[in-house]
């Protein structure tokens, strides 16, 4: 069986393809924030250097977030149109777990993904590996000085800001970004236990909804 | 023979649409109506809800027209110009649609998508004729030669015709989409009420935003009680100003291209009185009219579909690394 994922979360955008639990091929969306323009041309590619069609494919794999709104709309959309004539099914990978994937760690860890000003999105898999989901949260003394006594290790993009505002000996993996092959440690698990998405229905994980006070004027 | 689905998605409403041998068979809009409490579109809102949209929209169309995924020829969606967000939604929908059944795509203009909508029921405009392209987002007087051959004669130099009913249908405190709130108040208004000034734009040239000055500065000097007492009055006297200022630029496009047959598109065109004087105009230069069908003069993918014909007909594709364009170029 072949599966494509595909990683559209932040501005290292990338697409595997796998036979069975094999990677195939990697191939990364160059340039920053050139998905829009990269992705289909990618999948293409994959398909043309392996000899396969659409039909060929037997799930999709995408980054459900947090991340990049604009990032994830674009590996939904072009996935809800990818798999929607031939019913294939689609499987939504969280980018923290995926970020988990990458250091090889799920335990202890504390991924955080900048979303702009003070504000992170991330989550954190405790001494226990248990996790509350993904969360909003806001870098202040409160909530660093929380994290600086069970000192884990950190992963995701918002590592660099933390640390610059927050200097700590922490434990840094290096890790900042997830990449497509990442998300397979989720995506196989979702496939084995047919945990699949509505297509007609299905948006990624925003953390936050669109608020915004109602006009005064 | 040839079935295209057309996929719209430039601002609020999620269409898709089948063309199939020559003729529209199914045309779905979803409107976002969370808008309204707002105001106006909020670009992340709207995307959110087009990528909510999208899968069962297309779908439904589909079924209304009848068809098979095998059954199409191409996927035809809109480029440009619009909200970038709503914009990739449709874009990358329609690419990925379009390699999974390995068949091409075509980016459509949306304003280029709004004339040729004359081509989708008859009676249809010969060609070349002259089309006045009013809309919420733009205001166009194009010279149209052929389906993929059109020249730009003039267009808005600020605010768009639809615009500035929005605008000014806020001033009188009329809910988001002011346009149809303020042509329903006008019904039992005097257009003569209040005068306001035609702007002296160069050429086939449009203006709105110097009217929309005056009515604001204008209401800002009235006692508390005007609006409630004049407000159909005032709400007419505004409309026939936006009226005529779009009637008189189209009388001298008229004049200089000696056009015999004049077009009204876009969404604005449901308006009433415009339409009146679109129809009074024509009859006056011994010109024929024409104005397509109510559904097919605001943002539908019914338009998408019949442009994405006409383009993948003269075999004009759409590469798989193009990107949706919010400021395409006509």
């Amino acid at each position: 069986m072949f599966f494509l994922l595909i990683e559209t979360s932040h501005s290292k955008g990338s697409i595997s393809l796998f036979e069975d639990s094999v990677c195939l091929e990697e191939t990364f969306l160059e340039g920053d924030f050139k998905h829009a323009e990269l992705l289909a041309v990618g999948v293409q590619g994959l398909l043309n250097r392996h000899e396969l069609d659409a039909e060929k494919i037997s799930a999709v794999g995408i980054s459900d977030g947090p991340g990049s709104y604009t990032g994830l709309r674009i590996g939904a959309s072009w996935a809800k149109g990818f798999c929607l004539p031939t019913s294939t099914p689609l499987i939504a990978c969280s980018e923290t777990k995926a970020l988990m994937a990458a250091t090889q760690n799920h335990q202890n860890v504390l991924c955080i993904i900048d979303a702009r000003r003070m504000e992170v999105f991330g989550e954190w898999m405790d001494e226990n590996g248990n996790s509350n989901g993904t969360q909003a949260w806001i870098l202040d003394e409160t909530l660093v000085t929380e994290w600086q006594k069970k000192n884990p290790n950190l992963a995701g993009d918002g590592v660099d800001k933390l640390m610059e505002n927050f200097p700590f000996p922490w434990k840094d993996s290096l890790i900042r970004y997830a990449d497509s092959r990442h998300l397979f440690h989720e995506f196989i698990q979702k496939w084995e236990s047919k945990q699949f998405e509505n297509i007609f229905s299905y948006e990624p994980n925003y953390v936050k909804p669109v608020f915004l006070a109602p006009s005064k004027k | 023979m040839s079935t295209i689905l057309g996929i719209e998605s430039s601002c609020d409403d999620t269409s898709a649409a089948v063309w199939k041998d020559g003729k529209i068979v199914s045309n779905v809009v979803v409107s976002q109506e969370i808008h309204q409490k707002w105001g106006g579109v909020i670009p992340e809102a709207a995307s959110r809800n087009h990528l909510q949209n999208i899968a069962p929209v297309v779908k439904e169309a589909m079924d209304q027209a009848g068809c098979e995924w095998t059954d199409l020829s191409a996927i035809a969606f809109t480029k440009g110009p619009g909200l970038m967000g709503p914009l990739l939604v449709g874009g990358q929908f329609a690419k990925g649609l379009a390699q999974s059944l390995n068949i091409p795509l075509v980016g459509v203009n949306h304003m280029k998508a709004h004339i040729l909508a004359h081509l989708i029921e008859d009676p249809k405009p010969d060609f070349p004729f002259l089309c006045l392209t009013v809309s919420g987002g733009h205001t166009q007087l194009v010279w149209v030669r052929s389906s993929v051959e059109m020249d730009v004669l003039g267009e808005t130099l600020d605010d768009a015709a639809g615009e500035a009913f929005d605008k000014m249908a806020k001033l009188i405190g009329l809910p988001y989409p002011g346009g149809p709130h303020l042509q329903k108040l006008a019904e039992n208004g005097n257009p003569k009420s209040f005068s306001f000034t035609i702007p002296q734009t160069p050429g086939l040239q449009f203006s709105f935003s110097g009217l929309k000055t005056q009515v604001m500065v204008f209401l800002q000097k009235q006692g508390p009680g005007f609006l409630s007492e004049n407000a159909a009055d005032f709400a007419a006297s505004i409309q026939f100003t936006i009226v005529e200022i779009l009637m008189r630029k189209l009388k001298k496009a008229m004049v200089e291209t000696q056009a015999k047959r004049i077009a009204l598109a876009g969404g604005v065109s449901a308006n009433g009185p415009l339409r009146l004087a679109f129809q009074e105009l024509a009859k006056h230069q011994h010109c024929e009219a024409y104005i397509p069908a109510f559904q097919y003069c605001t943002d539908n993918a019914g338009m998408i579909a019949c442009a994405g014909f006409e383009l993948w007909k003269s075999g004009i594709f759409e590469d798989l690394s193009s990107s949706s364009d919010p400021r395409l170029k006509f």
